[in-house]
């Protein structure tokens, strides 16, 4: 069983062709950015969108004043759950590239996708992704979801 | 109009000195030794919020002018600060970013310490008999503490004054929000930046920079017009304002904010205000949520960007989540607000690195109204007396003595 949709996603959200990156997703998808903090011993929750939300950030996107640099989203290999025929777990390995101006690539961030997906009209869509970070200095941040 | 030849880019611009800050402030190796030195060993700086001990032995270890501390609640229930370094060889102690330890050993040979400071045991002691030493002399070193409404003070300075003294009077705005002690931490973020310390105290001190902020443009501008706000600069340094009013409705996505969870006490979803403190906290609340900045310089052009959120005590978990979501609206590492002051704090300093721009100007007077540049001159004359430079000319020592320079705003 091969579910590609990670890698798809990673590669809509990279070129910031986020309306693509909607057709992938259910009509009550949730995202959320978590990163555990060892400095206060908790549990954070750094961006949490469900799908008006994300519209609403994409369409407002153009009007901020983003980081000119480039991510690129390199994934592990999937592992799959089956939850019955038209349901699935995936968790994904995650390491962002950052490519500035000058064309310089650095790891920027690192952690791991726990995906949630539902086969609808014969298409995998995510309907939850908590994206788990492991690094927790982003630098100047950043409005896109990673 | 004309662009300025080499020697005019050069050349002061023809203001009032005190309208000017020099490239040199952000990137003279010797000034921000003498920063460390003046500002940074002796001022009050914030290290945490309360709630981040919120049990007796728990610690929080952090860094300060290049030193390694801890902060630890003693059984007593007080908050005492220690440096992070064994009396013995000088291995740092606690490794963890924070914890719960009843007593503190030294992994390198076992000298133990209580909560207090106090060296309790020492491996064969008895083989330094010949030497006469003893351990009661032994203890860490103490760093003075005081909490102001639930905020974690210390100074390296045993002789600075008292903190109430230190702040002015800068946080008497949050007294109806802090107070009441009903407030607790839930965001930390640690964000290093490629920029000299003070440019990111200048993002907070500037109020008219909101315009470059697509999201405070549709929040704030017509909410509150600038020429309503009011400035207040409390003397040491330190600028805030009192209650501001934003509308939510005006940005996609953010209408409705505030009537999902409680607002903070004292407070409506509407308010929002700000206090800067010299030289490196800020503290920020917009109705619902709180932030805190604390800013570490690394060196002269690279810092360390701590921020915290603060919001109700007793949330439900549902509740939590909308305080997460209103705080990352604006503040953390993937807001709409903080990575593009990140950025504006980057681009300044990449230009004034290479000599390409010479002098920041603050030389706007509008009666302490939004607009005005008076926080800004406000912290640049604490930043003179305090290094005994000018702002303008920081190469150029004062003649009077640091503490006689006059604070003009």
């Amino acid at each position: 069983m091969s579910i590609d949709l990670p890698a798809r996603a990673a590669r809509l959200l990279d070129t910031h062709d986020f309306e693509g990156f909607l057709g992938l997703c259910t009509d009550d998808v949730q995202y959320m950015v978590r990163v555990w903090s060892p400095e206060i011993r908790q549990d954070m929750l750094w961006f949490d969108h469900d799908r008006a939300g994300l519209t609403s950030l994409f369409a407002a996107l153009p009007e901020h004043v983003l980081r000119p640099d480039r991510m690129m989203r390199h994934l592990g290999q999937s592992l799959i759950d089956m939850d019955g025929v038209d349901a699935a777990r995936i968790e994904t390995s995650l390491a962002v590239f950052l490519t500035d101006v000058d064309g310089q690539s650095r790891v920027w961030a690192v952690g791991r996708y726990e995906d949630r997906v539902m086969r609808v009209d014969g298409q995998w869509r995510l309907a939850e992704r908590v994206t788990r970070l492991q690094t927790r200095d982003l630098g100047i941040g950043t409005h896109v979801p990673i | 109009m004309t662009a300025r030849d080499a020697h005019g880019w050069e050349t002061q611009p023809d203001i009032a000195s005190n309208g000017l800050v020099s490239g040199d402030v952000y990137t003279d190796p010797a000034i921000f030794a003498d920063e460390l030195r003046t500002i940074f060993q002796p001022a009050w700086r914030l290290v945490c919020h309360e709630s981040e001990l919120p049990n007796p032995f728990d610690y929080r270890c952090f860094d300060h002018a290049g030193q390694p501390l801890f902060a630890m609640r003693g059984p007593d229930g007080v908050v005492r600060t220690f440096i992070n370094a064994c009396s013995h060889r000088g291995a740092r102690l606690l490794s963890e970013p924070a914890g719960n330890a009843r007593r503190i050993t030294c992994f390198y040979h076992h000298w133990t310490y209580d909560a207090g400071g106090a060296c309790i045991a020492i491996p064969r002691g008895e083989g330094y008999a010949a030497s006469g030493l003893d351990k009661g002399g032994l203890g860490l070193r103490a760093v003075r503490t005081e909490i102001k409404l639930g905020l974690v003070f210390i100074t390296m300075d045993d002789g600075a004054e008292p903190l109430e003294t230190f702040l002015a009077g800068a946080l008497a705005p949050f007294e109806p929000i802090m107070g009441s002690g009903a407030l607790e931490i839930f965001h930390f973020s640690r964000s290093v930046l490629n920029c000299n310390w003070k440019a990111w105290q200048e993002t907070n001190l500037d109020l008219y920079h909101e315009n470059m902020h697509v999201v405070l443009r549709k929040t704030q501008r017509d909410a509150m017009p600038m020429a309503e706000r009011q400035i207040r600069i409390y003397g040491h340094g330190h600028a805030g304002s009192g209650k501001m009013v934003a509308t939510y409705a005006g940005y996609q996505g953010f209408a409705g904010r505030g009537s999902d969870v409680p607002p903070l006490p004292g407070t409506d979803a509407a308010d929002f205000r700000f206090s800067v403190l010299f030289p490196a906290t800020a503290v920020l609340s917009r109705g619902t949520v709180m932030r805190i900045d604390t800013v570490i310089p690394i060196s002269e052009t690279q810092t360390v960007l701590e921020m915290r959120g603060l919001g109700l005590k007793g949330d439900s978990e549902a509740e939590r989540r909308v305080r997460f979501r209103h705080f990352n609206q604006y503040w953390g590492p993937m807001g709409r607000n903080v990575p593009e002051d990140m950025f504006a704090a980057e681009a300044c300093d990449t230009t004034f690195r290479h000599g390409a721009a010479r002098y920041q100007i603050i030389a706007r007077d509008e009666g302490l109204t939004g607009q005005d540049d008076a926080p800004l001159r406000s912290f640049y004359a604490e930043w003179a007396k305090r290094t005994g430079r000018r702002a303008d000319a920081p190469n150029e020592r004062h003649a009077a003595a640091p503490n006689d320079v006059p604070v003009a705003l």
